[in-house]
């Protein structure tokens, strides 16, 4: 082995000399996998080498999974994988190197490593890899899994061909929710995920994770219940366990930790598909979303892009109008929240809004005001509120007598007999959120006022004025070559992210985008020291994390441009988000 | 636009028979393939004209899970009639008409169980004559055993029978009204869920 990798190493040293020879180092890696050349391990290993100062290539094991991802990556498997002794004084060497690592370091480092090997262990090939994990979320609407896969079993080829698995099981073994197929034909699964799980726990301790060479499987006990994930996706264990954690969510969303520990307590056996009955659905939508949204991975609210004074115009009105005794008042257009108000001693937390967004949207049509009782886990996973929904109209009048406007007509009825009105549902939807069971007149009755304020000022065409602004354009920045921009404050919670336009236009392109920008963010928290800056170069886009402080911001550009380019792009995109005033709450409205 | 007829409808039924199909189609001549959850209950208002009166309904859908029972109580009671809809594609779904019709009248306590105004609706007859599980015949049968409630077949997909559906049950709530003595209740002391929505009249 040594011997072969001696002669690839000259070899490569003769291809590119750049690479063994530059004793400069790189802080920061590029990783190309655009043009197939074999020589992957070789080129690792190089780097592995220059960055210890050793010697002895020839101790270093060959290893496919040694594929130079990312700064972290290497130092990683210096520690870990690689037979290099772990002796401090070279550890220390190592990491002294990322210690200092900082953007600008970006432009003065200049190695470009490639590589391509097509490895079925290498993460990063697999993230690119764009046709391997989009055939189960694309052929189907969103609302039809149950149907499309309700027939799938263990043994259906399909069934195992599913990118990404999600269980839920009680810690009796009994199936309790699955993604793909029908539960209750799983019940041997069930049975040996709860064995497995039972295995460790005899010792006290508990699994988390277990890797293969093609899965993860990561696991999240809450007793009663048992989550597990079977993913093929590459996300990294942090982030399936979040999903895991909002599927848990969604069930106290539904139930009520009270009642899920009481239900338990009485009878171990018990089938809590009884009570979930209906709500699959959430956790339908909340699996398919995780692929697709990026507020689970940034635990952050999505919000509408809106000028300041009219974003503050309408809380000022739902907080002058709003019902008493509520805990929220949400108003969203789609999936982006225009404002909230809330008591002065609440917050708001994103886990919660999310879930309370995904009952919103697969929620029935929207003539119908909905009273749900829901819990929300992180505001309180004890006790249930009711949730009034309710989308506006908007109501016009069509003849002169703009007087008129006042006049009682029944909002949910579009033919109404005035004929001086033209009512159409918008898409701006109002949710409050009551401790009362019995609230739902007055709430809808103040729904009516809050609807019809919102009329006389004019907020529905204000608000569609600025329809076109609304979304973060990347014409915006004026940047060529950029592509994609998604910019999290810190401070509020809050995101924005710029119009799906192509090449993210379709969905595969748009999930692929997601996980490299998932992939940056592990990396760069997952690694210890503080790392700033982060970024991959594939063979479809170049895309960098960039953290600091106050904000997060992920960008994609044209895999063509040199970095020294989109650093400063970066810094220029930086700029403008520090200007802008019109992309998150920032004047909470409080009662 | 007088307040004074308002009908409050109750809709009941399995998950899945296609209650919020059927509203939908009623209300806004729509249908969607899409399944769509209701955890809660669904409210909705229309109006109507049965034989020139203006009406408006208040409809009720509600999840009827198990776990809103302690819900549902409140939305039942006062009910001026009730929509039982099953599928009749699905043998269970109309097994479970009996208890739907039970808890129904154990809830909303109405003053004449015998002679509360039902209707049940047979749906997504659309589908092929092979799906079907209860026939016309079966179905009628239990409707008359329970004292001759009007029946329905319906699709909500290709709107079939559905304004014939909710307008007979506008009528037949008209009706039960009707028989009422002439007088009016005095308003009823528990104003919990039962304060009719009424404009102006919010205290936020
Ligand atoms: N073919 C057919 N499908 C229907 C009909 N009504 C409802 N569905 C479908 O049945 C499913 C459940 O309908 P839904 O209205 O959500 O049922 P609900 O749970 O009773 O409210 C949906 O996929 C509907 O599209 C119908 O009349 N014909
Ligand atoms: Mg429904």
């Amino acid at each position: 082995m040594s011997g072969l990798l001696k002669d690839n190493l000259k070899r490569k040293e003769k291809d590119n000399e750049s690479i063994s020879s530059n004793s400069g180092l790189s802080n920061v890696l590029l990783l190309n996998v655009n043009n197939p050349n074999p020589t992957l391990s070789i080129t690792t290993t190089t780097i592995t080498n220059a960055i210890v100062n050793s010697s002895s290539t020839s101790t270093i094991q060959r290893s496919n999974s040694d594929t130079i991802s990312d700064i972290r990556g290497i130092n990683e498997r210096l520690m870990n994988k690689s037979t290099i002794s772990r002796s401090s004084s070279k550890n220390l060497q190592s990491s002294k190197l990322f210690e200092n690592f900082s953007l600008d370091n970006l432009i003065s480092s200049d190695i470009e490593i490639e590589n391509s090997e097509l490895d079925s262990d290498n993460d990063l090939l697999k993230i690119y890899n764009s046709s391997i994990y989009d055939y189960d979320e694309d052929n189907m609407s969103s609302y039809n899994f149950r149907k499309k896969y309700g027939n799938e079993d263990l043994s259906s080829s399909n069934w195992v061909k599913h990118k990404k698995h999600f269980f839920i099981l009680s810690s009796a073994g009994k199936p309790i929710y699955t993604r793909y197929g029908d539960e209750s034909k799983l019940s041997s699964l069930m049975g040996v995920i709860q064995a497995i799980i039972s295995y460790y726990s005899t010792d006290n301790d508990e699994i988390s994770c277990i890797n293969t060479s093609t899965h993860k499987i990561v696991f999240l006990l809450r007793n009663p219940l048992y989550l597990v994930c079977v993913s093929q996706t590459n996300e990294s264990e942090e982030h399936l366990r979040l999903q895991l954690l909002y599927l848990y969510n969604q069930i106290l969303f539904s139930l009520t930790s009270v009642q899920l520990t009481k239900i338990f307590q009485d009878r171990v056996n018990f089938d809590l598909r009884n009570l979930l009955s209906g709500t699959e659905i959430y956790m339908d939508e909340l699996s398919r979303k995780f692929s697709v949204d990026a507020s689970f991975m940034l635990k952050s609210i999505r919000c509408l892009r809106l000028k300041n004074d009219l974003r503050n115009t309408i809380g000022e009105i739902m907080n002058n109008y709003r019902p008493k005794n509520i805990l929220y008042g949400i108003l969203t257009y789609n999936d982006k929240i225009i404002n909230i108000i809330r008591p002065k001693k609440q917050s708001v937390h994103p886990l919660d809004i999310h879930l309370i967004l995904n009952m919103i949207n697969s929620t029935s049509f929207r003539s119908v005001e909905s009273w749900s009782p829901i819990c929300l886990p992180k505001y309180n996973s004890r006790g249930f509120l009711y949730a009034y929904v309710s989308y506006l109209d908007n109501i016009e009048s069509q003849s002169q007598s703009e007087s008129e406007i006042t006049s009682p007509v029944s909002p949910t009825s579009p033919s109404s007999s005035n004929s001086n009105m033209k009512i159409t549902k918008t898409d701006i939807c109002l949710t409050l959120l009551s401790p009362d069971k019995n609230a739902f007149y007055y709430l809808s009755n103040c729904k009516k006022k809050i609807e019809k304020i919102f009329n006389k000022s004019s907020i529905f065409k204000s608000i569609s004025n600025q329809k076109n602004k609304t979304e973060l354009d990347i014409s915006d920045f004026g940047i060529p070559h950029l592509r994609h921009v998604l910019y999290k404050s810190n401070k509020h919670l809050q995101f924005v992210e710029t119009k799906r336009l192509s090449p993210y236009d379709d969905p595969p392109s748009y999930r692929r985008l997601l996980r490299s920008y998932k992939y940056l963010d592990s990396k760069i928290h997952s690694y210890k020291k503080n790392l700033k800056f982060c970024y991959i170069l594939g063979k479809n886009e170049l895309s960098v994390l960039w953290i600091k402080d106050d904000f997060e911001l992920y960008a994609a550009f044209s895999p063509f441009i040199s970095k020294t380019i989109a650093y400063n792009d970066l810094l220029l995109i930086e700029k403008w988000f520090k200007k802008q005033d019109n992309l998150f709450i920032t004047t909470s409205q409080v009662f | 636009m007088s307040g004074k007829n308002l009908l409050k409808a109750i809709i009941l039924g399995d998950s899945g028979v296609g209650k919020t199909s059927l509203m939908n189609q009623y209300v806004n001549k729509k249908f969607s393939n899409q399944y769509k959850a209701t955890i809660g209950a669904d409210f909705l208002t229309k109006e109507v004209m049965v034989d020139d009166k203006l009406i408006t309904i208040q409809i009720w859908d509600t999840a009827g899970q198990e776990r809103f029972q302690s819900l549902g109580v409140a939305f039942y009671r006062g009910a001026d009639c009730c929509m039982l809809v099953y599928d009749v594609n699905n043998m269970k779904s109309f097994e479970t008409l009996d208890n739907w019709r039970d808890e129904f009248l154990v809830q909303a306590s109405p003053k004449h169980p015998e002679s509360f105004p039902f209707i049940v609706l047979g749906n997504k007859i659309d589908l092929e004559e092979s799906k079907r599980q209860i026939s016309q015949k079966r179905a009628m049968a239990w409707c008359q055993s329970k004292g001759n409630i009007p029946y329905f077949e319906t699709s909500a997909k290709e709107a079939i029978n559905v304004e014939q559906a909710f307008q007979q049950i506008a009528r037949n709530a008209l009706m039960q009204e009707a028989d009422v003595p002439e007088f009016n209740f005095p308003p009823s002391v528990s104003l919990d869920a039962e304060q009719k929505p009424d404009q102006g009249d919010c205290n936020c």
